[in-house]
């Protein structure tokens, strides 16, 4: 596994991608590129060189923020590419629907498919009939490892779990916690998400090597922000032995932190918690004290790269690499400030 | 038939109430059955009218919340995000594009049968509730959009969405003047709704609603429930394609089916309601057995009746009839059962009045007529005396011994007629003449007994001469004549014997020119001869009583005997008779 990144450096200088990513969990990530330009482009300007080429984007659902940024840097680079984007999901993260989505998709023969997948076993069997049905299919975020999708763009879930273990590991070490039998609090999305199931396996591999822990529960909040927030209060509150807590995602710090009084008193009482994604609104909340260590996803690289590989394969190049695995971005005490003045606040109220 | 018909009283009131009571019975089962059939024909008619009047209000109800929604259009954050699309602001946009996603997919929780709702821009760029995609095939969607008024709702026809559920689509305009493109805000409705409307609709067990649109597309189908085919049929009538609504008889498949159907005024769309003829016949067919099942009844419960009632009514009558037709033979002696207190009982009443009165007439006649033949003897014997037998004998001898031969064959000759007459074969009632010369005969017998002491006269009309009187009567008043009249007077006696009509009856006088009877006693034999007083003795005025008790039995008490004085001294005995006629002609009364 060490190596994978230097084999992803080499097949992105290769292949002439933008950046890859260092996996080492001990460095801090750069910057990430900025993506805030705003492109009054002419919403006409879509013509392609013979026939409107359409590329459908499939995330997990649409009332999950933490796509928006891929969405919105997607749709950047398809306009610079004269492609037509699509943006279609289930309102909640369903896997029948995602599946119901793929498949008019494939009878409307559109062009391309890059699909973030609910349920990969679920899905495979979709995403290898829109391949033989001529259409390019990729996935970004949670991949589908076991189909015949072109390639996978996103966060390499296994190291970002390790990271976020990795992180861990540093706030106990500072609580002094290292050689007492612990008690951990998982969260995720769908437990049937790869990428979040690999996040969780990562987390659990270097934890469990360092230290001796109890996962008390994996709390399945389907990727809503408002479940997020009801479950993480409901267990807290009815289960004081909790030391640790790991999100594999940013929904329980995407509510109003208002909303968690009862998480809130266990910070303050010294429950640890390390959860991934740095959003703007997170990174405050993180701020506030909500979470040790926040460790991010390069969500609009994910939009950048997906596109403009998808775009090249349906021009036609052939794809000796499957996974562009973007960067990880760590935040703690140490960097809240400068993350804060470097991202764009939410605005999608 | 007529043989029938005439036969008895019992069978003619049977059928005359069974005909009374039946034919109302069958007019009224057949009027009733018609109107009943023609009045379930018209409420099938309106009952399914009704059903799809209702089915149409549903329709229209939803699809007016469905425009209500349409409103969103003037929203502000919609017609901002399209602002910002047109403007190709990516980064400002991103709140506007949560929002309305948010929105779309809040209506469609609100309405469950809503698969999505969705703005869509001219150039084909969609948001909706399945998120942001391209409509490549809305050009022609937008023409039609362009062609109508922006207030306008448009109902699509049904098709099938991107996830190939079957939708129908409801679009308003968006034409704000503050966007360059044309745009529209469109709500797919899943036609389930409309199955789920009709479903519960009940036009019978062959019965089914569809829908189609203006143009006669079917947007909604029940499906068969064989498996023949995959639908139930749609009609194809010339009526449904010109008329808005109404409701006709429709052949499919060798079975008829009344097709009721209306045109919705929201929608356009026309609802067809589709009932099976056949099970109203089937109902029809039940009510026809049912109507002559109860007619049959009516009519053997009439006839059961009417032949009891006639059993009660014409027995008492038939005892009657044999009681009639026997009484004669049993002398009138059985008398009728009087049962209650109707006509019939009446009737019996009257009957046993009249059969009691009948045995006392027949009676008083057997006794009348035995009086009658006792005083006709008694006459007989009175006439026939001995004396009087004797003395004409004697006087008969007397003219032998005086070989008055001629005489004496004359005196023998009308003794032989005397008795003849008084025989008179057995007779009452004989003629006035045969009267006339038995008392004429007594009267030369007695004329020569009493050596012609006295004249003698009849004098009677011819034409009464042949009318009918009770015999020996005159006789008896011949013979007091001579011997209470004449025998004691001195000088020559005449007896003078009238008949002549008056007024309606026949009158016979006996005059003499004797003593005379004197005035109290002849007035005394008048009452007792009128019947105002009676005899203390029997045999007092026994030959006038004999006479005249006989007229009055035979003829009536307004005939009969009485006696006058006759002025200058006399007795005129007064025989009233009536005007009657014998065998042979005569008077006639």
């Amino acid at each position: 596994m060490r190596f994978l990144p230097l084999i992803l450096l080499f097949v992105c200088i290769l292949s002439g991608c933008d950046n890859g990513f260092e996996s080492d969990s001990n460095s801090a990530v750069n910057q990430p590129e900025p993506v805030t330009e705003t492109h009054n482009v002419d919403m006409t300007n879509t013509e392609t060189k013979s026939k409107d080429i359409i590329i459908s984007y499939i995330p997990k659902s649409l009332d999950n923020p933490v796509f928006l940024e891929t969405k919105d840097e997607a749709e950047r680079i398809s306009r610079q590419y004269g492609v037509k984007m699509e943006w279609m999901a289930p309102m909640n993260t369903q896997a029948a629907e995602q599946e119901k989505i793929m498949e008019s998709l494939i009878r409307r023969q559109v062009d391309g498919i890059v699909v973030s997948c609910i349920d990969a076993d679920r899905l495979s069997p979709h995403i290898d009939n829109a391949i033989d049905a001529g259409i390019k299919v990729a996935t970004f975020d949670s991949d589908c490892p076991n189909s015949k999708r072109l390639f996978y763009v996103g966060t390499n879930n296994y190291e970002i779990g390790k990271a976020s273990a990795y992180k861990m590991l540093d706030t106990l070490q500072a609580h002094g916690k290292m050689n007492t039998p612990l008690k951990a609090l998982v969260m995720t999305g769908d437990k049937e998400s790869l990428n979040l199931n690999e996040r969780i396996r990562g987390f659990q591999d270097v934890l469990n090597a360092a230290v001796q822990v109890d996962y008390l529960s994996v709390l399945e909040c389907m990727d809503d922000l408002t479940l997020a927030g009801e479950l993480l209060e409901t267990y807290i509150r009815t289960n004081d032995d909790v030391d640790l807590f790991f999100s594999t995602g940013g929904w329980p710090l995407l509510v109003p932190v208002d909303a968690l009084p009862e998480y809130r008193k266990w910070r303050e009482k010294g429950g640890m918690a390390v959860i991934v994604d740095t959003f703007y609104p997170m990174v405050v909340a993180a701020k506030e004290g909500m979470a040790d260590h926040l460790v991010g996803q390069e969500f609009t690289i994910m939009g950048r790269w997906s596109m403009e590989h998808m775009v090249e394969a349906i021009r036609g190049k052939k794809f000796t690499q499957t996974e562009y695995f973007t960067g990880i971005e760590y935040a703690d005490q140490s960097n809240f400030d400068e993350l804060l003045q470097m991202k764009e606040p939410w605005e999608i109220k | 038939m007529k043989k029938l018909i005439t036969s008895s009283m019992k069978v003619k009131l049977i059928i005359c109430i069974t005909t009374i009571s039946i034919v109302p019975i069958m007019i009224l089962g057949y009027i009733s059955y018609q109107f009943y059939i023609k009045n379930l024909q018209e409420n099938t008619i309106l009952y399914s009218a009704e059903v799809i009047a209702r089915v149409d209000k549903t329709i229209e109800t939803y699809v007016s919340d469905i425009i209500n929604i349409l409103n969103f259009r003037n929203d502000y954050y919609l017609l901002h995000y399209l602002k910002l699309t047109e403007a190709g602001n990516i980064d400002n946009n991103r709140k506007y594009t949560v929002r309305m996603l948010e929105q779309f997919n809040q209506y469609k929780m609100m309405k469950t049968d809503l698969e999505d709702i969705r703005v869509v821009m001219e150039n084909g760029y969609t948001i909706g509730s399945m998120g942001q995609y391209w409509d490549t095939q809305s050009d022609a969607f937008f023409k039609l959009m362009k062609d109508k008024p922006t207030d306008e709702a448009i109902i699509m026809a049904p098709h099938q969405n991107l996830l190939n559920v079957n939708v129908f689509t409801i679009c308003k305009g968006i034409n704000a003047s503050s966007l360059h493109q044309f745009s529209a805000l469109c709500i797919d409705v899943n036609t389930e709704f409309l199955n789920r409307i009709v479903k519960d609709i009940n036009m019978g067990t062959g019965g089914y609603v569809y829908l189609t649109d203006a143009q006669g597309k079917v947007i909604y189908q029940p499906a068969r429930s064989d498996h023949l085919r995959n639908h139930k049929a749609v009609i194809d009538h010339k009526k449904l394609e010109d008329e808005e609504s109404g409701s006709f008889i429709h052949a499919i498949e060798k079975q008829d089916y009344i097709v009721t159907f209306i045109t919705s005024s929201l929608t356009g769309w026309r609802i067809v309601g589709v009932s099976l003829e056949s099970e109203l016949v089937k109902g029809v067919d039940r009510i026809r057995s049912i109507t002559v099942l109860v007619i049959a009844i009516c009519i053997v419960a009439v006839i059961l009746i009417s032949v009891y009632i006639t059993n009660r009514m014409t027995k008492p009558i038939k005892a009657l009839q044999e009681l009639a037709s026997t009484a004669a033979e049993k002398n009138f002696s059985d008398h009728a059962t009087v049962q209650g207190r109707d006509e019939i009982g009446y009737l019996a009443l009257s009957f046993n009045r009249m059969i009691t009165r009948i045995r006392e007439l027949m009676d008083q006649i057997v006794e009348d007529k035995d009086r009658i033949r006792k005083m006709e003897i008694k006459a007989m014997q009175e006439m026939i005396k001995p004396h009087f037998v004797y003395n004409t004998l004697d006087s008969i001898i007397g003219l032998l011994e005086s070989n008055r031969i001629d005489d004496a064959l004359d005196m023998i000759e009308a003794l032989g007629k005397l008795f003849r007459t008084s025989l008179s074969h057995g007779k009452e009632i004989i003629a006035i003449h045969e009267e006339v010369d038995h008392v004429l005969t007594y009267i030369r017998i007695q004329q020569f007994r009493f050596f012609n002491k006295f004249d003698y006269e009849a004098n009677i009309d011819s034409s009464m001469r042949a009318a009918l009187t009770v015999k020996l009567i005159l006789q008896p008043l011949v013979e007091n004549s001579i011997y209470h009249g004449i025998r004691g007077k001195e000088g020559r006696g005449r007896i003078e014997i009238n008949g002549y009509q008056k007024a309606d009856h026949i009158v016979l006088e006996v005059l003499d020119n004797g003593g005379g009877i004197e005035a109290t006693r002849l007035r005394h034999i008048n009452h007792v001869l009128a019947g105002r007083t009676s005899v203390t003795d029997a045999s007092d005025y026994f030959g006038i009583r004999n006479v005249n008790e006989r007229i009055k039995l035979a003829f009536g008490p307004e005939f009969g005997l009485m006696l006058e004085q006759v002025p200058g001294g006399g007795i005129k005995a007064v025989v009233r008779l009536p005007l009657t006629s014998d065998s042979n002609g005569g008077i006639h009364l």
